[in-house]
């Protein structure tokens, strides 16, 4: 252990925590204080005054049907993704581990479309849903007497369409987590069981699925709060739309907050999704720790 | 060594980050030379910003040059010319606003935010200034109208546009239709279309505001622009649940029954809207007339076979017949928080001087200063639109922008979810009530 | 060997439906407006290269590069090393409240940007920053620095002690083994941060709509947004328009991936 005077080391550690603190505090802690505190009043924004009344926005968005439609939403979107992307980032990582001289080149490939703006994604979605015109029309008109289809048009198709588009996007980014998990696992376990004689499945299941616990654990936390907080690609490809059958909490924010200006009840909106976020990622963590115990306790 | 090459590092980045922070002179309107102080006070340039929502071509021009005149008229003013596209302006201008600082001179639709804007005193009174040569004759009076609230002037406009039903004569002349009188014989024209393939709309309502033109139409032919202000200024006995809504809400619902519009309309963009018109394949499109300057630019063949016709009439119902859904779509304002309101208000009457309102119609557009507008300066089309204009007996605004900003939210989103056939009229028009008894 | 046929039609699947949309949007925006109407799978007759060049012009993507490249260059830069400094003390150094602190930090991770923005409006107006490259570097500096965090200590954690303590034997002081030994020994870790943070920054959109007075500072999303609007009737140019704000990032990235992928492996595989 350190053998420095502890006067000294407390210094050192502010001075090192110093920046950190002031831009953080300013340009993060401090805004989150203020939206909270608006989230207080209400205030349209046009106007300069502003009413006190408490927990009244609260109130009114546990009454409010649009923020329960856009709260399913986000469940949807954090149960498709986990479900969608984990499994498929995982079996790619697995698919690229058999590979050698090709694999950092498929990776980077594979990992591509994580490297695109929003709207570039957004558009590029959007020419492929386009009706009748589009990629995906005029690829099933290949086949059959398809015309067109109101993909990002209808209530009922828009969520699954815009969620496909987020899953092309970020699976790349869980499958470079899998596959640095993969490449940690010692090789002599690997070996070891093909000795044995043991299927490629049973390698799997035994060796590098326990093994890639941890990582799942991140992928998991960070999949789920990136998911309830999710914004771009749904508002570049339909706002939201049409009707709110593809609304999500952060873009009701932002119309209550910036479109309608008001800004008191979508400070309110924000605090809850915040509140959200933090008791979902509390209860991932806990869940997980007590999975990988159990799982582990088994074992032994 | 390692370290020594890090602090280097850190050294240039501190001192690029103190020459990054120090403000980057804005330019002029495109190419202006900078202009130095001269005989303002004390050496000193005036700035000012102006914001607008014209950044494409054409009207960006225009407004530019009027600009580059109005600076070298008056030396040590320097305007900082922001176009911002359409909803990111509202976006904008909606926090900077919110967080107290707005730009000095901003475009405006006028209507409810305008008003919303007086009320809250955010914008300059300019009845006193329009007082002044007479300048408030020079516009046209209804344009005026939708500056004015409480009976004083807030902004100056530029621009008239309104919407008629725009179509394709070639699709027309070889269906052998004729525009259609009353919505009977619009909903057969859609059959007609449809059967033989074509889509008879186009429309792209994902930003919500191009459906709402139906809206408006059904329920001004129905019940009349009274109704309208009467619900809006919530008159006792008035509502938003009167029958010309609910009956408006029923006829979008037949003609999305009958698929008068294109698949999947409710996600597609007004851009993707336009291209399926100037392709050929839709053969009408509600919309304003700024789309002569559209074509002039995105599609110059389409323009000879671009022609307009009033929204048909309702069948039946005391509404007004002939009244034309229009707006001014460049009216400028002055922030009240601006720091030299005389130059402002100067820059309003260089953007709306005969000079600028010639160049406005020669783009295909028509202009709301009210100098005599000659024919020939306007592409066909647009004479056609004009006509429209002088015979219309009224002009109602769009309501997005007439009524408060709360309500005009609550319009935009009942009217899509009636495309979208997941509200039913009546239920879309008590929703419209509702929101405007709690928002008195 | 049925087991590696069924393996590579499963990747080339993978690598199709993943690359596809973007090897034809490149080639669409070389295309005219008829083409595209007449065939959209075909490709071009005759690649029109001016469509490029026009895009970059009327675009005004040159200036929006060079503003994107030096708020996320200096951004990048001031944020790993605040957050090396702070990941070092989180993971080393102990004092009151360190945990406490550490969940604070890690709450930045949790929240909508939008709630912040006319907070930050108000603030970045009232430090005067609004015209500058800094409204946007601070407010970058400050949302990065979480998730930076989290991955320097995990970092720093499993880095093996006997390097520093062999440092402090020779008599260096406490800030001295951060700067002589931690840093140097975290390159790998610094530069995913760096990369990571960067990527981040360059397609930020809603604090550059927001925070930026003025056209001259637009960064390249904003502009990309705004050309979309203008050209969004001509497939062939927004096509055009994309693939020029993306291809030079895909270029960098196929270069620097290796040190993401060291990186992101220091923090993650051990959770």
């Amino acid at each position: 252990m350190m053998k420095a005077p502890a006067s000294r080391e407390c210094l050192i550690s502010w001075a090192l925590l110093a920046p950190a603190i002031i831009f953080y505090g300013l340009f993060v802690l401090l805004p989150i204080a203020q939206s909270a505190a608006y989230s207080l009043f209400d205030w349209s924004g046009v106007g300069a005054e502003k009413m006190f009344i408490s927990l009244e926005n609260y109130a009114w968005l546990c009454r409010d049907p649009v923020f329960w439609r856009a709260l399913r939403n986000n469940f949807l979107l954090v149960l498709l993704s986990l479900v969608i992307q984990l499994p498929a980032a995982m079996g790619l990582a697995v698919l690229l581990s058999y590979l050698r001289r090709t694999r950092s080149l498929f990776r980077t490939i594979l990992f591509a479309p994580m490297m695109l703006p929003a709207v570039a994604v957004g558009l590029l979605w959007s020419f492929i849903y386009l009706p009748g015109d589009g990629l995906l029309d005029r690829f099933l008109a290949l086949f059959s007497n398809h015309v067109a289809f109101g993909w990002l048009g209808r209530s009922d198709m828009v969520l699954p369409a815009v969620i496909a588009a987020i899953c092309w996007r970020h699976t790349g980014f869980h499958m470079v987590l899998f596959i640095a998990g993969i490449e940690s696992i010692p090789e002599e376990l690997y070996e070891a069981a093909r000795l044995d004689g043991a299927s490629e499945w049973q390698v799997f299941r035994r060796i590098t699925l326990p093994m890639l616990l941890p990582v799942t654990r991140v992928s998991a936390v960070l999949s789920i709060v990136g998911s309830l907080k999710y914004f771009d690609l749904i508002w570049v490809m339909t706002r939201g739309g049409p009707a709110h059958a593809s609304e999500l909490v952060a873009t009701y924010v932002y119309k209550t907050g910036i479109e309608a200006q008001e800004f008191g009840r979508g400070s309110a909106l924000a605090v809850a999704l915040l509140a959200i976020v933090f008791t979902a990622t509390l209860v991932t963590h806990a869940l997980l720790r007590a999975w990988a115990r159990l799982t582990a306790e088994g074992k032994a | 060594m390692r370290q020594s090459s890090l602090a280097a590092t850190m050294v240039a980045l501190a001192a690029f980050l103190f020459t990054a922070g120090c403000e980057k002179k804005p330019s002029g309107a495109a190419g202006t030379p900078r202009k130095t102080a001269t005989t303002k006070s004390a050496g000193q340039t005036v700035r000012l910003t102006f914001w607008h929502i014209m950044d494409y071509e054409g009207p960006r021009e225009v407004l530019a040059t009027a600009v580059q005149r109005f600076e070298q008229a008056h030396p040590g003013v320097v305007v900082e010319v922001v176009p911002i596209k359409n909803d990111l302006f509202k976006q904008k201008l909606a926090t900077e606003i919110a967080s107290g600082s707005p730009p000095d001179v901003f475009h405006t639709w006028g209507g409810g935010l305008l008003a919303a804007y007086a009320r809250a005193g955010r914008v300059l009174d300019l009845s006193a200034a329009l007082e002044q040569d007479n300048w408030r004759e020079s516009f046209h009076r209804a344009a005026l109208n939708f500056c004015t609230a409480e009976g004083k002037v807030w902004a100056v406009p530029l621009d008239i546009s309104i919407v008629p039903v725009w179509y394709n004569r070639e699709i027309f002349r070889a269906q052998e239709l004729d525009p259609p009188r009353h919505e009977t014989d619009l909903k057969a024209l859609c059959i007609k279309l449809r059967a033989a393939g074509i889509t008879p709309f186009a429309l792209g309502n994902k930003e919500q505001w191009p459906g709402c033109f139906y809206l408006i139409y059904f329920a001004t032919r129905r019940g009349g622009m009274r109704t309208l202000e009467a619900a809006a200024a919530r008159r006792p006995g008035a509502s938003f649940s009167h029958e010309a809504f609910v009956w408006a809400g029923r006829q979008i619902q037949e003609l999305v029954a009958l698929r008068a519009f294109p698949e999947g309309f409710n996600g597609l963009t007004d851009d993707q809207a336009r291209r399926l018109f100037f392709t050929g394949r839709a053969a009408m499109y509600v919309m304003g007339n700024w789309l002569v300057a559209r074509c002039r630019t995105e599609a110059p063949a389409f323009l000879e076979r671009l022609d307009c016709f009033t929204f048909p009439a309702a069948s039946e119902g005391a509404g007004d017949a002939g009244a034309v859904v229009g707006g001014t779509n460049a009216a400028f304002a002055v922030s009240s928080s601006c720091k030299h309101p005389e130059v402002a208000v100067a820059l309003l009457r260089e953007l709306t001087s005969a000079r600028v309102a010639k160049e406005w119609v020669a783009i295909g557009r028509l202009p709301a200063i009210g100098t005599e507008v000659t024919e020939q300066a306007l592409p066909q089309p647009a004479r056609r639109a004009l006509e429209l204009l002088r015979a219309a007996p009224a002009i109602q605004l769009y309501y997005d922008q007439y009524l408060s900003p709360a309500l005009a939210l609550a319009h935009k989103e009942t009217t899509q979810a009636l495309f979208a056939g997941i509200m039913t009229p009546e239920a879309a028009a008590e929703r419209m009530e509702q929101v405007a008894r709690e928002n008195r | 060997m049925t087991g590696r046929m069924l393996r590579g039609a499963v990747l080339a699947f993978a690598l199709v439906l993943a690359t596809y949309p973007l090897v034809w949007m490149v080639y669409t925006g070389l295309k005219t407006e008829q083409e595209i109407l007449a065939n959209i799978w075909s490709l071009p007759a005759q690649p029109r290269w001016a469509n490029l060049a026009e895009c970059w012009v009327s675009g005004q993507l040159g200036r929006a590069y060079l503003n994107s490249l030096v708020v996320g260059v200096v951004s990048g830069a001031v944020a790993v090393l605040i957050a090396a400094a702070a990941g070092y003390v989180f993971a080393r150094l102990c004092f009151r409240g360190r945990q406490v602190l550490f969940y604070l930090f890690l709450l930045g991770m949790m929240i909508p940007v939008h709630a912040t923005l006319v907070p930050l409006n108000r603030l970045l107006e009232g430090l005067g920053l609004r015209g500058t490259y800094l409204a946007l570097i601070g407010p970058y500096v400050g949302f990065a620095l979480p998730v930076s965090i989290y991955i320097l200590r995990g970092f720093f954690e499993q880095m093996p002690r006997e390097l520093e303590e062999a440092a402090r034997l020779d008599g260096c002081s406490a800030f001295g083994v951060f700067w002589h030994v931690a840093l140097p020994t975290a390159r790998p870790a610094l530069a995913t941060v760096v990369i990571f943070n960067f990527v981040t920054m360059w397609n930020e959109f809603a604090f550059a709509l927001t925070f930026l007075k003025g056209t001259h500072l637009r960064t390249l999303p904003l502009a990309l947004y705004q050309f979309s609007d203008e050209a969004g009737m001509f497939v062939s140019k927004t096509s055009a328009a994309i693939t020029l704000s993306v291809v030079p990032l895909l270029l960098v990235y196929f270069f620097a991936q290796k040190h993401i992928i060291r990186g992101l492996t220091a923090g993650a595989v051990k959770g």
